[in-house]
């Protein structure tokens, strides 16, 4: 209730896939109580951004070039940045080492992305 | 076919025999024919040795017959003698019919001085009754008279022949005192008139004696009532003296068989008196038989030891030259293919071991042979199993990636629709419509092109890919393309540029494939090209081939990668198509397949600006003049 219409939570969407990023972004930016802080593609551009843009929540694909998005995690964790991830993957067995690095799992072979809102919305909590 | 009982009696005897061990097979004929011939030839032999033992022994009874009775009618002889002497003699008709006892037995007296051999002398007178009877054992006489010697048959018979006119002298077997006779009788005459009769008899315990030294043998004689009267002390009574043996002149054998008694009529004046018996041991004879008998049998054991010994050192010597054999075919047997018969000699023993040695020479090279064709097959079907489990790897890897590939563009496009749908939903943007419409339509196409390449993929997995190869002029159809390719390259803000050399030869090929070739390896070059950079596409011939090159000024392909960049689904580590491009991840392996379908050879070189992919096509001629085909021109 601290952040409502007047205090939107802040994301961070990082995703390889073009397509999927854009379809992401404009999904979440229209919903009342968010805004897409900045996009990123890889985990390094989103270390990169993570300090300069301070997001609420971090949507982070799994299945990423180069570091993945469970490196992504410890890699965030390893340099104090505390801020709740949620991880995306189309493969379910990624969601128990992502809940094993303390983030939250959001299965990605749906088109109803209420689930990702409410697992916004918790994780800001 | 049927059998009978026979026949199957005689089977199993066959099949017994096939049964025994080689050395009785060998053994037992050679005992049981040996036995059988010795056995044969022992019979014959004894029976014609005693047959002629037997024969030998009826000539020596006859022979000793015809002897004693030659001595029983010298017997007769001398009784003859005698009556006739007494008979004729002076003085001794007028005694006698006067009954001068004393007178006749003087006249008596001096024949039997006469006459040493006989044993009694007798007159009688007219009436049968004894005048004179002299009877002499040894050297001592006795003078005796008055015996009714008329009831001596023969007597009455000759006293009866002066008036019969009958046959004046018979002879008999006669008692007189306790002792036997043969005895003979004739009449005394006094003119024509029967006065008297003389009797002459010879002891018949002597005349068996006699008869018996003459004839060598034991002798007994009988009366006609077949009893014995007298026989030599070596005569056995055998009971057997029967008349009718005499008649048939066949000897008879003792009870024990150890004597034989051939007996003979006992003639005396030409009247059967009784028999004469002449007895023979057969030992004698048949001894020799017998010693003959054993010494054939002791041969025979001899012989057949000797042939049982020589049958069990053939068997022997053959069984024990088999069982190396049959050792070493149970060896072979258990797999020890290395067993060999050590060879003995060169009969067909020797030749089956050589032959058995290079059977089992064969069977261990074969088994080598087999055992490294197994192991080589082993192997193969090994590397087949594992080519077979990459191939299953890979085919699972492709549908991830094919399953990958196929979600971004649904999501994308099922995402918008689903904004568009929610009645929430008012971007601040107006232009949102035109954008949303941009995204799902690229989503769309790419899905389009996804599904084309995939098709195109497993129509040359299931070998169904039609190429229609044809001769036909590449510079002009990669001309033709030059007007495709650029505006391409210029929409990513790329330039490129097309050279084409005017020496190409035709080459033979599928003018849409080898379309989708070039053009596949220019868009993959603008995907991984950032903003500004070039594409060059050349085309030269190279000796019997045709070149084509498209380079990049791109991102480059790590030294590592290699071949695989051909593969479905493979992505360079790191790099990513550039903005608005989208990669089936299908384009290169497709490409690589057509090239081949070609008869070509395509690669990639890494160039210090970006990568250069190369093909090649085999030229069917070249062409003579500057003039070009307008086969390609049209598409």
């Amino acid at each position: 209730m601290a952040r409502t219409s007047r205090q939107p939570i802040r994301l961070v969407v990082c995703d390889d896939n073009e397509s999927v990023l854009l379809t992401l972004t404009r999904a979440l930016e229209y919903r009342e109580g968010l805004e897409i802080a900045a996009e990123a593609g890889s985990v390094e551009e989103l270390l990169e951004l993570i300090d300069e843009v301070g997001p609420d929540v971090i949507v982070l694909d799994v299945n990423l070039p180069g570091l993945n998005g469970i490196d992504g995690v410890h890699e965030l964790r390893a340099r104090d940045v505390r801020v709740p991830v949620i991880l995306m993957s189309a493969d379910k067995r990624n969601a128990e080492p992502a809940e094993a690095a303390g983030a939250r799992f959001f299965y990605k072979g749906t088109t109803d992305l209420e689930d990702l809102v409410a697992e916004i919305f918790a994780a800001a909590e | 076919m049927r059998l009978t009982q026979g026949d199957g009696r005689q089977l199993a005897l066959t099949r017994k025999y096939h049964d025994l061990p080689i050395f009785w097979k060998i053994l037992l004929p050679f005992t049981l024919l040996m036995l059988v011939l010795g056995l044969a030839g022992a019979f014959l032999v004894v029976r014609d040795l005693s047959t002629n033992a037997r024969r030998s022994l009826d000539r020596d009874l006859f022979a000793h017959t015809v002897t004693a009775r030659a001595a029983v009618l010298d017997a007769e002889f001398s009784l003859l003698e005698a009556v006739r002497f007494a008979a004729n003699l002076r003085g001794l008709p007028e005694s006698t019919a006067q009954g001068d006892r004393p007178q006749t037995a003087e006249l008596l007296s001096s024949v039997a001085a006469v006459k040493q051999r006989i044993d009694l002398l007798v007159v009688t007178n007219e009436a049968g009754e004894g005048l004179v009877e002299i009877t002499r054992r040894g050297e001592e006489r006795h003078v005796d008279g008055g015996h009714p010697w008329a009831e001596t048959p023969f007597v009455a018979s000759v006293l009866d022949s002066g008036t019969g006119g009958l046959e004046d002298k018979m002879a008999g077997l006669i008692d007189a005192g306790g002792e036997r006779y043969v005895a003979m009788a004739t009449p005394v005459r006094r003119g024509e008139v029967v006065v008297g009769a003389v009797l002459a008899g010879i002891r018949t315990e002597d005349l068996a004696g006699e008869v018996s030294g003459r004839a060598s043998t034991a002798v007994a004689l009988y009366d006609g009532d077949a009893q014995i009267v007298a026989a030599s002390p070596d005569f056995v009574n055998t009971d057997h003296p029967l008349p009718q043996d005499a008649e048939n002149g066949r000897a008879v054998s003792s009870a024990d068989g150890r004597l034989s008694t051939l007996h003979a009529p006992l003639e005396l004046r030409g009247r059967e008196v009784g028999m004469i018996g002449v007895q023979l041991p057969t030992d004698e004879a048949l001894g020799s038989v017998r010693g003959a008998s054993i010494r054939l049998a002791l041969l025979l054991s001899a012989a057949m030891a000797a042939v049982v010994g020589v049958g069990v050192f053939l068997s022997r010597s053959i069984v024990s030259r088999l069982r190396p054999l049959i050792d070493t075919n149970r060896a072979l047997g258990r797999g020890e293919f290395s067993s060999r018969v050590a060879l003995q000699g060169r009969d067909e023993l020797g030749e089956l071991a050589e032959g058995f040695n290079q059977m089992a020479e064969q069977l261990e090279a074969s088994y080598k042979e087999l055992e490294m064709r197994v192991a080589e097959r082993t192997e193969e079907t090994q590397r087949l199993y594992e080519e077979l489990l990459e191939a299953t790897r890979s085919r699972s890897e492709l549908l991830a990636g094919i399953t990958h590939d196929f979600r971004t563009p649904v999501f994308a496009i099922l995402g918008h629709a689903k904004m568009m749908q929610d009645p929430d939903f008012h971007p601040d943007d107006p232009s949102w419509r035109e954008a949303f419409g941009e995204t799902i339509y690229e989503s769309g196409d790419y899905l389009l092109q996804l599904v084309n390449d995939l098709l195109d993929h497993a129509e040359f997995e299931l070998g169904h890919a039609e190429i229609e190869r044809e001769p036909m002029d590449i510079g002009a159809l990669l001309s033709h393309l030059e007007k495709t390719i650029v505006p391409l390259a210029r929409a990513s803000d790329l330039e490129a540029v097309v050279d084409i050399d005017d020496d190409l030869p035709i080459v033979k090929a599928d003018e849409a494939r080898l379309r989708q070739i070039v053009l596949n390896l220019v868009s993959n070059a603008i995907k991984y090209t950032p903003s500004g950079g070039r594409i060059t596409v050349t085309a030269v011939p190279k000796g019997r081939r045709v070149q084509v090159a498209v380079a990049d000024t791109g991102l480059g392909v790590p030294e590592d990668v290699g071949e695989r960049i051909f593969e479905p689904f493979y992505r360079v580590e790191g790099t990513q198509p550039q903005k608005g491009q989208a990669s089936s991840g299908l384009g290169l392996a497709l490409t690589k397949r057509l090239v081949e379908a070609h008869s070509g050879r395509i690669w990639y070189e890494r160039t210090p600006d970006g990568t250069t992919f190369l093909f090649t096509l085999p030229a069917t001629r070249r062409r003579k003049s500057q003039k070009r085909l307008q086969t390609a021109g049209a598409g």
